[in-house]
């Protein structure tokens, strides 16, 4: 099976590539896959799970209690949408997407579990760990925003900023238009600086004039 | 902090695949000076650049093995009247006129119609088992769905989906559901945070099928359920040391000692969990816990 993925330009000015013909490895095991071969299935999963690992560590972070469950939701969830799959990205980046998707979610749901709790306990909020690196600070920073995020623009900054993924890549992936996408990540980087202007600790690791 | 709402997204791109030449450097790195959020987009993406851990073989082993049961089985396409089919129902219709003045036209009407209703009754349903626990999903729900078409448009059409499985015909003997199926059950109302549901069929599980496979995993699972679901830390340790006692080298060892800790740290037995985290790190020093294990074990 071959699909069609971005040959990245070498003009970095030019994100519109025209698309190549390339063989994806995994798309002949997800053809096999969604034919209800279970053992296809299974050695799917397993070769997209480090993908899903890293998805799920980069937005719940790797000690959260969560981390695993999302990990699973996202692979049963990938499993689910092999019928769905049309070849217009790579199974890397489809995957991805479904797992940036869920992550999310489970972070989100986690989060308002935890906050009815306190509410019900009448616990006040913990507060704030002691930031430790600036690596740190900036990533939980970043998940923080995700929980507030709208879908698309969460799901968008997940794949560009966790996954690395190109503007195109994202395009691709989310099966958005590319302006549809350059307009996600303007928006969840307004966001962003708004919460690096409110927070001085988060502006201190990033060295920026003022 | 100055505001800079134009963000050069491509150089970025560019920059993160090592591409950038020394004038677009310089045009970055200028740009990145003034604004916090591309600083912190180039910052982050290599904050996150390393996320894999050792021991995440077997942890995604294990994840896939759970993400397995829990697949639902790959959604054949709705079978519905097509075009072929409809085109056999024309054709016995014509067979049915040709046959009308040799035979007489009640004998052709019957022949028309067979093969008319035979097509209305496929496909034969799948034996469906309904399992007594779960709750009743609504009778019919409407809709719209996305089906693939063999060229490159997509068809948006609307369709009734049939969420309730048809009644068990009274003659034919009720089945007990096997263990697959209740924990696929019991999976589905966890996820949907049914959980006092999903904790009785997971208890069901333990007690139709108590020497299966389902069963002995299910015991961390109903576990974690407990703990985080339920805040039964009483209930998720019993179920923690359920499973642990069922023999060494287990898939979900790892999780049970984990999810033992916690279950004494939240009754407050602090020495118990000093030893339950200190067991963990004996067993499994590459734990994802370690740090939290160690501290705790302190």
């Amino acid at each position: 099976m071959t699909l069609r993925l971005l040959a990245l330009g070498s003009a970095p000015e030019s994100r519109h590539p025209g698309p190549v013909e390339v063989t994806d490895p995994l798309a002949r095991l997800l053809s096999e896959a969604a034919s209800g071969d279970r053992v296809a299935l299974s050695r799917l999963l397993r070769a997209l799970g480090p993908q899903v690992l890293r998805v799920a560590r980069g937005v719940l972070g790797s000690s959260h209690p969560e981390v695993e469950d999302a990990a699973q939701e996202s692979l049963v969830a990938i499993a689910g949408a092999i019928g769905s799959f049309r070849g217009e990205c790579s199974v890397k980046h489809f995957a991805c997407r479904i797992a940036a998707r869920k992550c999310v979610a489970v972070r989100r749901r986690a989060k308002a579990r935890d906050e009815r709790r306190r509410e019900l306990a009448s616990i006040p909020p913990p507060p704030p760990a002691a930031p430790t690196t600036p690596a740190r600070i900036r990533r939980e920073a970043l998940r923080a925003l995700l929980e507030t995020l709208p879908e698309e623009q969460a799901e968008t900054l997940v794949l560009r900023v966790v996954m690395g993924f190109s503007l195109a890549e994202v395009a691709e992936a989310t099966d958005a238009p590319i302006n549809t996408v350059r307009s996600r990540v303007r928006l969840s980087k307004e966001a962003l600086r708004r919460r690096i202007e409110e927070d001085p600790a988060l502006a201190e690791t990033l060295e920026v004039g003022t | 902090m100055t505001r800079v709402d134009v963000h050069p997204e491509d150089l970025l791109d560019a920059a993160h695949r090592g591409e950038l030449d020394d004038a677009q450097r310089a045009r970055l790195a200028q740009h990145t000076a003034h604004c916090a959020a591309c600083a912190a987009e180039v910052a982050l993406i290599d904050d996150f650049d390393v996320l894999d851990q050792p021991g995440d073989e077997a942890l995604i082993d294990r994840l896939v093995e759970g993400a397995i049961g829990q697949a639902p089985p790959v959604e054949a396409r709705p079978t519905r009247k097509t075009a072929a089919g409809a085109g056999r129902t024309i054709l016995y219709a014509v067979a049915a006129s040709l046959l009308l003045g040799a035979f007489g036209g009640a004998a052709a009407a019957m022949f028309a119609m067979w093969p008319a209703r035979v097509a209305e009754e496929e496909p034969a349903p799948e034996p469906t088992v309904t399992l007594p626990e779960e709750e009743p999903p609504p009778a019919r729900r409407a809709r719209r769905r996305v089906v693939e078409a063999p060229v490159e448009e997509e068809i948006v059409e609307e369709e009734i989906v049939e969420e309730a499985p048809e009644p068990e015909p009274e003659a034919r003997p009720a089945r007990i559901p096997s263990a697959e199926e209740l924990l696929a059950a019991a999976n589905r109302a966890r996820r949907d945070h049914r959980y006092p549901q999903a904790v009785r069929l997971y208890r069901r599980l333990q007690t139709a099928h108590p020497r299966s496979r389902e069963a002995a995993l299910s015991h961390v699972t109903l576990g974690r359920l407990l703990l985080d679901g339920t805040h039964d830390p009483r209930g998720a340790l019993r179920e923690f040391e359920r499973y642990l006692a069922q023999g060494r080298h287990r898939v979900l060892d790892e999780e049970a000692r984990v999810g033992r800790a916690l279950a004494l740290m939240r009754l407050g037995r602090r020495e118990e969990e000093r030893r339950a985290w200190r067991e963990l790190l004996a067993h499994h020093p590459d734990t994802l816990h370690a740090e939290r294990a160690n501290s705790r074990a302190q």
